[in-house]
């Protein structure tokens, strides 16, 4: 006998991250996950744009990591509030996770709620966490096949952030193929070319964040 | 890691759908996109482990993929990306940029149980 079932398998997460929009949307928090491979600038770019943040927005990070709390330091030396999470060995982070980072950070809108992802471009770009925009950071350093190597993160992305193009000359990367890479995944998503270490390109970075319709500030 | 949580989202949907507990699943249709980043042989590993002693226990996973599609943006071909090797990013047809959609399916189509 056949039982006819047309159900996402991951349809908890899904249902999780619905709440998780509502939740959001009654904070006044607009959330951006960010996602990367390990070493790409995650945190250095979160870092940066935190400290672009207009007067009278709030801002807060939920951070998530296999171990350990390095990068919440760091958020929170800057003066930010900041929440870890710890997967223990989990390689993305899930609606649930973020329902109760959110709890605990404790944050209230209008602002904007950054989520970093796990370092990995497979997994965490499967699992919907409410957000309102999803960035994705890829590095010069990592080489301009990334995009087509690993598709399915680059084909959910709203906006790619080049990272450390200051080292572009220095290692083998051929912009004009990221690029290309990025247009067949993504084709309506900008390109931001930045250097989170000179703060080249970030501006350009923010000025698209505090204009998205998405992230509803007020 | 993955793939188990997956397995385990696979039998508690399997499992919830069925119309009554002493109902055995033979075979678990499941339609994964070329882009889900999901492994099949993997996933076969942890549904065996974990569905020991349920009503999944045996059951064969049948894996339908879902290839993506690349469509070109100046002509307006279509051809189907099935996950091999990298997506093209020009049209073989004409050269033009192509675009990569669809391919991120991940869904249980039917149970198979015995009757």
């Amino acid at each position: 006998m056949k039982i006819r079932v047309a159900k996402r398998v991951l349809d908890g997460n899904d249902q999780q991250a619905r709440r998780n929009i509502d939740r959001l949307a009654e904070l006044k928090l607009a959330a951006v996950n960010v996602l990367a491979s390990p070493g790409a600038g995650k945190t250095c770019l979160i870092a940066a744009l935190l400290k672009r943040f207009p007067p009278g927005l709030s801002v807060g990070v939920i951070e998530g990591d296999v171990a350990g709390r390095i990068d919440t330091d760091k958020i929170l030396a800057l003066g930010f509030p900041a929440t870890q999470i710890n997967t223990g060995g989990g390689c993305h982070l899930d609606a649930t996770m973020i329902a109760k980072a959110v709890d605990s950070l404790g944050v209230k809108g209008p602002g904007c709620l950054f989520i970093e992802n796990i370092g990995n471009l497979i997994c965490p770009a499967q699992f919907d966490l409410g957000e309102g925009l999803r960035v994705v950071v890829a590095s010069v350093p990592e080489g301009d096949d990334k995009p087509l190597k690993y598709p399915g993160v680059f084909a959910s992305a709203d906006a790619v952030v080049l990272n450390k193009i200051d080292l572009l000359g220095h290692v083998e990367f051929k912009t004009d193929s990221f690029v290309a890479g990025v247009r067949t995944l993504s084709p309506d998503a900008p390109i931001f070319n930045v250097s989170c270490r000179t703060g080249q390109g970030l501006d350009a970075v923010m000025e698209w964040l505090l204009n998205r319709p998405s992230l509803r500030f007020q | 890691m993955h793939e188990a949580s997956i397995a385990q989202g696979i039998l508690d949907i399997a499992i919830g759908a069925l119309p009554s507990e002493d109902t055995r699943i033979l075979r678990i249709v499941l339609v994964v996109g070329v882009l889900s980043n999901i492994q099949a042989e993997s996933l076969r590993l942890y549904l065996t482990e974990l569905s020991a002693g349920t009503a999944a226990q045996g059951a064969e996973l049948v894996v339908r993929p879902e290839p993506a599609r690349l469509t070109c943006r100046q002509c307006g071909t279509v051809t189907d990306y099935d996950g091999a090797g990298y997506p093209e990013v020009a049209c073989p047809r004409c050269g033009g940029p192509h675009k990569l959609e669809g391919g991120s399916a991940l869904y249980i189509d039917h149970l198979e149980v015995e009757a």
